[in-house]
């Protein structure tokens, strides 16, 4: 009896606690203007030689545009960020021509990285790259940790429940990799194979749906609300992965009988023994991705949308040759 | 989001509650298999310390000194790229029972080390003595006796292997950290984090608990019972009563 109460007290405790916890958390994410985060930002801009060296070059420029900035009036969290000076990015590091970092020098490049530049540049800051996965970029963006996401993000109705996006900056699809020595040349070569995806991303959906409309498996058990790769047998299934270079070397190694992502991804795992099947589906919509309700949503929308009709976009998709 | 409270985000995990469930099996699968050669080799190497034949012991040593003091993670790491590279894939879930198999049979084996070398030395000549082969001395004399030393370390060790299985996750694994971690980052089921590692662990410690438990009731009544033994050698009459 006595056991038992002391243990019920220190369950209450631990519960207790970890709300506290989760409250901290929740408050973090809405107040942006936190004096704290200002003062990290700047810490961790001059451990970075680099980037200050750029906000010295840039200061000019940027007192130019903070002057704009105030005079247009943004919302208190914009505001946040360029007080702070530093717009946090996060972006992907592996994806040739969105978002990649040349592990020699530590510089980045891609299509996303030019926007997010363009972006910071617009705001009059310095632009802080964070490279994100699939699984990490909603948790670091709701932590308040990044203020953007541009990392081949889809805009899906779940996720613009959750994050405001803006009109899509590029579409990509899904296709599927393959070892050639499989014979797999087609959707119908992938039933009761076991596909390897990445953790958090749409793809074992897509090619779940794609197979139930090519009629390979049936969508009796299917239900758009509740798919999940992790449960899902009837007619293929999937095995998650945390990041791309292990799907890649779990395809060679036989643990998985295919690959399933992003063209644009895939396209850096294609090797010579390697080939994708014949169809690509599921058009993918990528837009930035931010906090919703904020107001730096409205100031990334504004730019794409400024982007897109006035063919800055077009001429990135052409510079890291995306069509 | 921030949502420990949110109906919605527990409302999420139970919708996908088959999900966790399954972790939960391919955890408790791995766990199972995994102590099954964790207790063999334990008890192989532990013997082997003990057998006084220095090539045994040196063999026993290697072994133990070896995964002792190498990350579980390197193992499992090494076992299956290692493997997969050879085209020899065993699969994730056989490489974990095997990695964690080796690496918990070396604590294994050093618990039991321990048990039968704390027994003393007169325990061994007398049973010797009486003519018992090792065998019998082993099984008779000696283990009856470590066993209550060998318990609560080996609990220990019981319950870190359940844990450890969350290690599959570096090579893609479908434990129940791995699919917890997968769920709550998920395209469909993303979003309830707090609600999903709640689950997660309360998952793991109603599999945990109850085992340390178990083990240190056991342990207990063992002790009891020794000394009710002793007491009753040392009154042979009974004269004392509890």
């Amino acid at each position: 009896m006595k056991n038992w109460k002391k243990f019920a007290t220190m369950s209450l405790a631990a519960g207790m606690s970890m709300m506290l916890l989760a409250g901290c958390s929740g408050s973090t994410t809405e107040t942006t203007a936190a004096p704290e985060t200002a003062a990290a930002a700047e810490t961790e801009a001059a451990e970075e030689t680099e980037a200050a060296e750029e906000t010295e070059a840039a200061a000019e420029s940027a007192e130019e545009s903070e002057a704009e900035a105030e005079a247009e009036g943004f919302a208190e969290d914009v505001q946040a960020i360029v007080d702070r000076g530093v717009l946090h990015v996060g972006v992907k590091n592996a994806v040739i021509g969105f978002g990649y970092q040349d592990t020699l020098t530590g510089e980045y490049s891609g299509m996303e990285i030019d926007l997010a530049q363009k972006i910071a540049d617009y705001l009059g800051v310095d632009v802080e790259y964070t490279a994100v996965t699939a699984a990490t970029r909603g948790e670091l963006l709701d932590s308040g940790d990044i203020d953007c996401v541009l990392a081949t993000f889809t805009i899906t109705d779940a996720r613009k429940e959750t994050w405001d996006f803006t009109t899509p900056y590029y579409t990509d699809y899904v296709t599927v990799l393959v070892e050639q020595s499989s014979g797999i040349t087609s959707l119908e070569g992938l039933k009761d194979a076991k596909v390897g995806v990445s953790s958090g991303s749409t793809s074992a959906k897509s090619l779940t749906e794609a197979m139930i409309e090519a009629g390979f498996i049936s969508d009796e058990n299917y239900d758009a609300e509740t798919f999940d790769p992790a449960t899902w047998t009837e007619g293929i299934s999937f095995q998650q992965y945390d990041d791309y270079p292990t799907i890649s070397t779990a395809l060679s190694a036989g643990e998985v009988d295919a690959f399933c992502v992003d063209k644009s991804i895939l396209a850096v795992y294609n090797t010579d023994s390697r080939t994708y099947i014949d169809e690509q589906f599921a058009p993918q919509e990528y837009g930035i991705a931010t906090t919703k309700g904020s107001g730096f949503s409205e100031v990334c929308e504004e730019l794409i949308t400024g982007w897109l009709s006035d063919g800055t976009i077009d001429g990135l998709i052409e510079e890291y040759s995306l069509n | 989001m921030s949502g420990l409270l949110s109906i919605d985000a527990w409302s999420k995990v139970w919708t996908f509650r088959g999900t966790f469930l399954l972790g939960l099996a391919n955890t408790a699968k791995t766990a199972v298999f995994g102590l099954m050669l964790a207790f063999v080799l334990g008890i192989i190497f532990g013997l082997m310390a003990t057998s006084g034949k220095t090539v045994f012991k040196a063999v026993s040593r290697i072994y133990v000194e070896l995964i002792q003091n190498t990350p579980l993670l390197l193992q499992l790491c090494f076992l299956y790229y290692a493997l997969a590279f050879a085209g020899k894939s065993l699969g994730i879930q056989t490489t974990g029972i095997i990695s964690l198999g080796i690496y918990h049979g070396a604590y294994m084996a050093e618990v039991i080390r321990a048990g039968i070398e704390a027994i003393p030395k007169g325990q061994f000549e007398s049973a010797q003595s009486q003519g018992f082969a090792y065998g019998g001395m082993m099984y008779y004399i000696i283990l009856p006796q470590s066993i209550k030393i060998i318990l609560p370390p080996m609990v220990n060790q019981v319950v870190n292997l359940i844990k450890n299985t969350s290690c599959l996750y570096i090579v893609g694994g479908a434990d129940l950290i791995s699919l917890t971690y997968s769920f709550v980052t998920g395209a469909t089921t993303g979003g309830a984090y707090a609600p999903a590692y709640i689950v997660s662990g309360l998952l793991f410690f109603l599999v945990c608990f109850p085992l340390s438990t178990l083990a240190s009731v056991w342990e207990t009544s063992l002790k009891k019972r020794e000394r009710a033994m002793n007491a009753a050698a040392q009154n042979p009459e009974g004269e004392v009563s509890a």
